[in-house]
């Protein structure tokens, strides 16, 4: 069997052999960061479905624009950067066409088996595995609530575990309003979870 | 220290992005502060959970799908010359000039045509009268002459005659009725071939050297083909877009001799692929002698390099080209069996065997 070559070649160097045409080098970072940045992506949008078209459009996006990316920061916080984008595209499309994008807390602290009744995984689960998806729906629901740039630094810290200073450079805004917005964003979670006492 | 202060610093401080000195100081008021131990603990179980949920991954036909949408919509690779960055700003102000000068050269040529039809007397030999029709100016202006009729040699010339002769300054053959004052102002076609031909070629915008079959080549040339076609006279002078077209193709010429010349492009052939739209060529050097990108097959090894597969040892030689999609190919690759393989890579492959060199595409 072959050894896949492209594993040990740095992400700089990918991005100079697709931007002079290689499309397997290409692939080489798209079967890096797909992972990342569709979990981000599903993460600020909340739907799997929206999540796959977002996240299928950041690579072809920046396939397209890739002698624009001038290597000034890593490839993955530009590709972040399309991703976040087009996310919040996404959603201020699915508002404009009064799309719900999900259960609100306001159902679910009114009836919190809606979530069990309206996830499709969980109907037929046992109990401890509803549960958990239960959780999991909730805590969704609750970032869904958040505005999008608390949204956003949120996931881009808790999930994708990246610095401050690379928050700031993906969302092109200083330091001290990723901090903010970070804090802001953990407050108002912890004000929401504390209602439908999960904390 | 504020309330709002210290939760931020909580929050920072969960995330390790204080300083020594700050997380010192929060860690010995988080000593003396229940409250804030609350926040701290909740901010903590917070990302706890979040961090619980499970990742999302994508589905495992996803880049399988990505491929295809690229396939489908391949990517436009321009080129420009190397060493030159792109200047959107300076593109917009050279057009600007541009737009500015065909401007004032139409508003000359008008001005010149104004105070000239005054003294001409017109002739209105329909033989010799051009067949193009008018300009919207000359339009204004035959409205004019028909005001001067009493001067017309024939009183009841049609509107089309009177068109007809407001045209007439604007040939290059000279005037016919001798009037001197037509000489004092040398034809259009004379004015424009007075440019020297030797004199340096005009400050190009952003030169683009790459080969006309480029696609963003027409649109960004340095002088664009709409300025020499608006500069030129109306209808039948296209003297003036001849002399630009020969000015742009030397440019062109001598930009593709320095580059020739200044080792940046191996070959002739080559010369516009090579020049890479984002680099220097300096850099382009520096590149070549990254890490090698090698496959291994059967004992072999093949070198990533100008996006094809190349196996070690090839340099250049004159190869036998074997498409994938043909009946001869399958047949060479049944005799050759073990470097059937190679019919599965995406990119190009050039490979030796039977001593000779051959290029799958």
């Amino acid at each position: 069997m072959l050894r896949n070559e492209w594993h040990e070649v740095s992400d700089e160097r990918l991005v100079e052999l697709s931007q002079q045409g290689s499309l397997s080098a290409f692939e080489e970072l798209v079967r890096r960061y797909k992972d990342k940045i569709f979990n981000t992506v599903f993460r600020i949008i909340g739907r799997m479905e929206d999540a796959h078209e977002v996240a299928l459009d950041v690579f072809v996006k920046a396939y397209h624009h890739l002698e624009t990316f001038r290597g000034d920061a890593r490839i993955y916080t530009w590709l972040y950067r399309i991703a976040i984008n087009l996310a919040k595209n996404r959603l201020r499309d699915g508002a404009r066409m009064g799309r719900n994008l999900g259960v609100s807390l306001e159902s679910i602290k009114e009836d919190p088996s809606t979530l069990v009744s309206t996830g499709h995984h969980a109907t037929n689960l046992p109990r401890a595995q509803a549960e958990v998806r239960e959780l999991e729906e909730m805590l969704q629901t609750c970032l869904n609530e958040l505005p999008d740039e608390l949204k956003t630094v949120f996931v881009l810290k808790v999930f994708e575990d990246l610095s401050y200073e690379e928050i700031s450079q993906i969302m092109n805004c200083p330091l001290g309003t990723v901090k903010s917005r970070l804090n802001q964003a953990r407050s108002l979670l912890r004000r929401r979870l504390t209602e439908l006492s999960v904390l | 220290m504020e309330n709002n202060d210290k939760i931020e610093k909580i929050s920072s401080y969960i995330d390790s992005e204080l300083s020594s000195e700050e997380r010192k100081e929060l860690e010995s008021m988080l000593r003396e502060d229940v409250q804030l131990q609350e926040d701290l603990e909740a901010f903590r179980r917070i990302d706890a959970l979040y961090r619980s949920l499970e990742k999302k991954r994508a589905p495992s036909e996803f880049q399988q799908i990505v491929r295809k949408k690229l396939e489908r919509s391949p990517r436009a690779i321009r080129f420009r010359r190397p060493g030159l960055k792109q200047k959107p700003v300076w593109h917009l102000v050279a057009a600007a000039a541009c737009l500015v000068l065909v401007l004032a050269a139409t508003l000359y040529q008008l001005s010149l045509f104004t105070r000239n039809t005054s003294r001409f007397t017109v002739s209105l030999n329909r033989d010799t009268a051009p067949q193009a029709s008018p300009s919207a100016a000359a339009k204004t202006l035959s409205a004019n002459q028909e005001s001067d009729k009493p001067r017309l040699e024939k009183s009841d010339t049609s509107v089309s005659s009177s068109e007809n002769a407001v045209l007439e300054p604007f040939e290059s053959q000279p005037a016919t009725t001798g009037d001197k004052t037509l000489n004092t102002i040398p034809p259009v076609r004379e004015r424009f071939e007075s440019y020297p031909e030797t004199s340096a070629p005009p400050a190009p915008m952003e030169p683009e050297m790459a080969p006309p079959q480029s696609g963003t080549m027409a649109s960004t040339s340095p002088v664009p083909s709409t300025m020499a076609s608006e500069m030129a006279p109306p209808q039948s002078d296209t003297t003036a877009s001849e002399i630009l077209a020969r000015k742009r193709a030397s440019f062109r010429s001598a930009a593709k001799d320095e580059a020739l010349s200044s080792g940046r492009l191996g070959s002739e052939e080559g010369w516009a692929e090579k020049t890479l739209p984002w680099k220097s060529g300096s850099k382009v050097q520096a590149e070549e002698s990254n890490k090698e990108i090698v496959r291994h097959l059967e004992g072999r090894d093949f070198i990533f390099q100008e996006n094809e597969w190349r196996e070690r040892g090839y340099s250049g030689e004159e190869t036998l080209s074997l498409s994938r999609d043909a009946k001869e190919t399958s047949q060479f690759f049944s005799q050759h069996a073990p470097l059937a393989p190679i019919l599965q890579w995406k990119e190009p492959v050039v490979f030796r065997t039977d001593s000779r060199w051959y290029r799958l595409k």
